[in-house]
């Protein structure tokens, strides 16, 4: 266990760049639009927009990430090390996928902070029209749970491509899109495949579980999990397929 | 009739990259407790065959015994490999890269790294990447040395560095090595002054090897040091 | 210890050469104690597997003596340097001969060449020493 915690902890302290550059956007961001808002020069809305944002950017910046991480260790010669780790491939790949998910927290903890931060009063505001605090604190943990499992998974279908790009010589760039595209398939045909073994499962209604009720919107929508779970399990093969491809096929060039 | 377990048995290995044959079909044996060098041209094949003992690259074909058995996950902890590329995380201090590799390896010896850092000069506050090339290439080797690893592969440790460093290097090797438990190859394309340091060589060219054996057998049997047979065999 | 190895003869032998030669012109005494491998390996980077090899002849020959947990020591035998003397000598005449030999001059020819040069060497290095 202290193998992958050095391995996670490399990890993190590789991207702290990146990381506190991102952050320091942000919160420069926010802290702007802050400003501009009190200067009566920009609306209200605009504490929306400016929380907005770096969520929007931070999923497909921490894809990007995802990607680089492995390039580095590939660019910079460093995979000599990791690759005669006395280690299973898996952990090297789930330490950085749990990077990626630690950076992911930090970055939304961040954009949180600085929300409450520079725009109280509009946060205040927001929450009169909310059942409650802790319906708030409930739905975003939610979403958060959910959007990194989403996250997670993208980066799965991410370091497979790439390993795979990998122990080819040639168009490494073609072969890793087709490996998304086809792990992508792949995961898709298997739910479909799969959903009748899991029709037991009774559809999970996300409008009780997000308590849109509270809302009084009127609100349905729901999830058929049969459909999900074959996916998962998809995904789930394709990180053990990872971990293996890199331990015992990937080579080092030349 | 029991037969001694070699540190290294390597039978008919060979590597195609796509259109180059790396390795024609090597044998090579490294007996327990002995220092070989592994010597050739550069392109001879020499990186190649160490990197498919360590899992880095994988043979077309052949096979490989690490102290009787097969590669495997256990054997590749029992190996210290150092490559020729620069492997370290340039971010890290010494201290760091140090504590990293200690991580991962049951054989570390925390007790000897500190001597080891001092005798090759290096100062652990130091950032990897402001590090020369001599000292990067004296802390891979600590990072070797301070394991007590059966299987030392060392590419190239020589090449492209001041020769202080490799002084330092070659003593650190003397030093360090434990013939009573370790065995270790030295690949180099220049035997140079070095050569006092090996129990036996193999020529290898073009992945073929066209001599091998016992360094002191060799110089008796040929009136030449290693060095000028190298130059011999390779001209 | 330091040795100018000419790397075309086996280093062990040279190791042994230079024992025997330090013995002979006393600057190692009977009884002495000598490096340990480790050390001597260290001290003139040589493999520690050459090293021992040639405390092992070494020992064959009865050059010296290894006596357990405290270390390797010149044999006390008290012939020792008078036979090693006479042994290394004797090599050096041994090519002398040989060499003599191949240049084609006779026995008496050579010996009187011997008789003269040493008159001269050691009248030049009284003039000298004065």
């Amino acid at each position: 266990m202290t193998r992958f915690f050095r391995l996670l902890r490399k990890d993190l302290q590789a991207s702290l760049l990146p990381l506190g550059f991102l952050s320091g956007i942000a919160l420069i961001v926010m802290l702007f639009t802050r400003v501009r808002i009190s200067m009566g020069s920009w609306p209200n809305e605009a504490a929306l927009a400016a929380v907005s944002l770096p969520l929007v950017f931070l999923p497909l910046w921490l894809l990007w990430q995802s990607f680089q991480t492995l390039r580095i260790e590939w660019r910079e010669d460093t995979v000599y090390t990791l690759l005669v780790l006395p280690l299973p491939g898996w952990k090297v790949m789930l330490a950085k996928l749990a990077a990626i998910c630690l950076e992911y927290t930090i970055l939304l903890a961040v954009t949180a902070v600085g929300a409450l931060i520079f725009f109280a009063p509009q946060v205040q505001q927001a929450m009169e029209n909310l059942p409650s605090l802790l319906w708030v604190i409930r739905n975003f943990s939610l979403v958060y749970l959910f959007s990194l499992g989403v996250l997670a998974s993208m980066v799965i279908f991410v370091q497979l491509a790439f390993v795979v790009s990998k122990m080819v010589g040639r168009v490494q760039g073609l072969i890793a899109i087709w490996t998304l595209f086809l792990s992508s398939w792949f995961v898709e045909v298997l739910g479909a495949l799969m959903e009748p073994l899991f029709r037991w499962i009774p559809v999970l209604s996300l409008d009780r579980l997000f308590r849109l009720d509270e809302l009084r919107a009127g609100i349905v929508f729901e999830l058929n999990l049969a459909s999900e779970i074959g996916s998962w399990l998809g995904i789930l093969a394709l990180f053990v397929l990872t971990g293996v491809l890199f331990e015992h096929f990937v080579e080092v060039s030349g | 009739m029991s037969k001694a377990i070699q540190a290294l048995q390597i039978r008919n290995l060979r590597k195609k990259y796509s259109k180059v044959e790396a390795l024609k079909g090597v044998d090579l044996t490294l007996p327990q407790g002995e220092i070989w060098a592994l010597l050739g041209p550069n392109g001879s094949g020499k990186s190649t065959l160490l990197k498919c003992v360590v899992g880095l690259v994988k043979a077309d074909g052949g096979e490989i015994e690490i102290f009787g058995d097969s590669p495997s996950r256990r054997r590749k902890g029992q190996i210290a490999f150092v490559p020729e590329v620069e492997n370290l995380y340039r971010w890290m201090t010494v201290r760091q890269a140090v504590d990293f590799t200690a991580a991962f390896y049951a054989d570390w010896d925390g007790a000897r790294v500190a001597g080891l850092l001092e005798f090759m000069g290096l100062d652990q506050n130091k950032k990897v990447s402001s590090l020369s090339k001599g000292m990067r290439a004296r802390l891979k080797l600590v990072l070797a040395l301070a394991r007590k690893a059966p299987l030392l592969l060392l590419d190239e440790p020589f090449s492209g560095i001041d020769p202080a460093s490799r002084d330092r290097i070659v003593e650190g090797i003397v030093r360090q090595f434990k013939s009573e438990e370790q065995s270790m190859i030295i690949s180099t394309h220049a035997v140079g002054d070095t050569e006092q340091l090996f129990d036996g060589v193999v020529f290898l060219d073009e992945g073929t090897i066209n001599l091998q054996g016992n360094a002191e057998d060799l110089r008796n049997q040929y009136g030449k040091s290693i060095n000028d047979l190298f130059k011999e065999v390779f001209a | 210890m330091n040795i100018d190895f000419s790397t075309s003869i086996p280093i062990y032998l040279q190791i042994i050469e230079e024992f025997k030669r330090q013995i002979v012109t006393g600057e190692l005494r009977p009884g002495d104690k000598i490096p340990s491998q480790r050390d001597l390996a260290t001290q003139i980077k040589v493999n520690a597997n050459t090293v021992q090899r040639a405390y092992r002849e070494m020992e064959t020959m009865g050059l010296v003596e290894t006596l357990r947990g405290q270390g390797t020591f010149v044999s006390q035998n008290q012939g020792l340097v008078e036979e090693t003397r006479i042994e290394m000598v004797t090599n050096l005449v041994d090519e002398f001969v040989r060499a003599v030999q191949a240049l084609g001059l006779s026995r008496e020819a050579a010996l009187d060449l011997v008789k003269n040069r040493f008159s001269e060497l050691e009248a030049k290095k009284e003039v000298r020493d004065r």
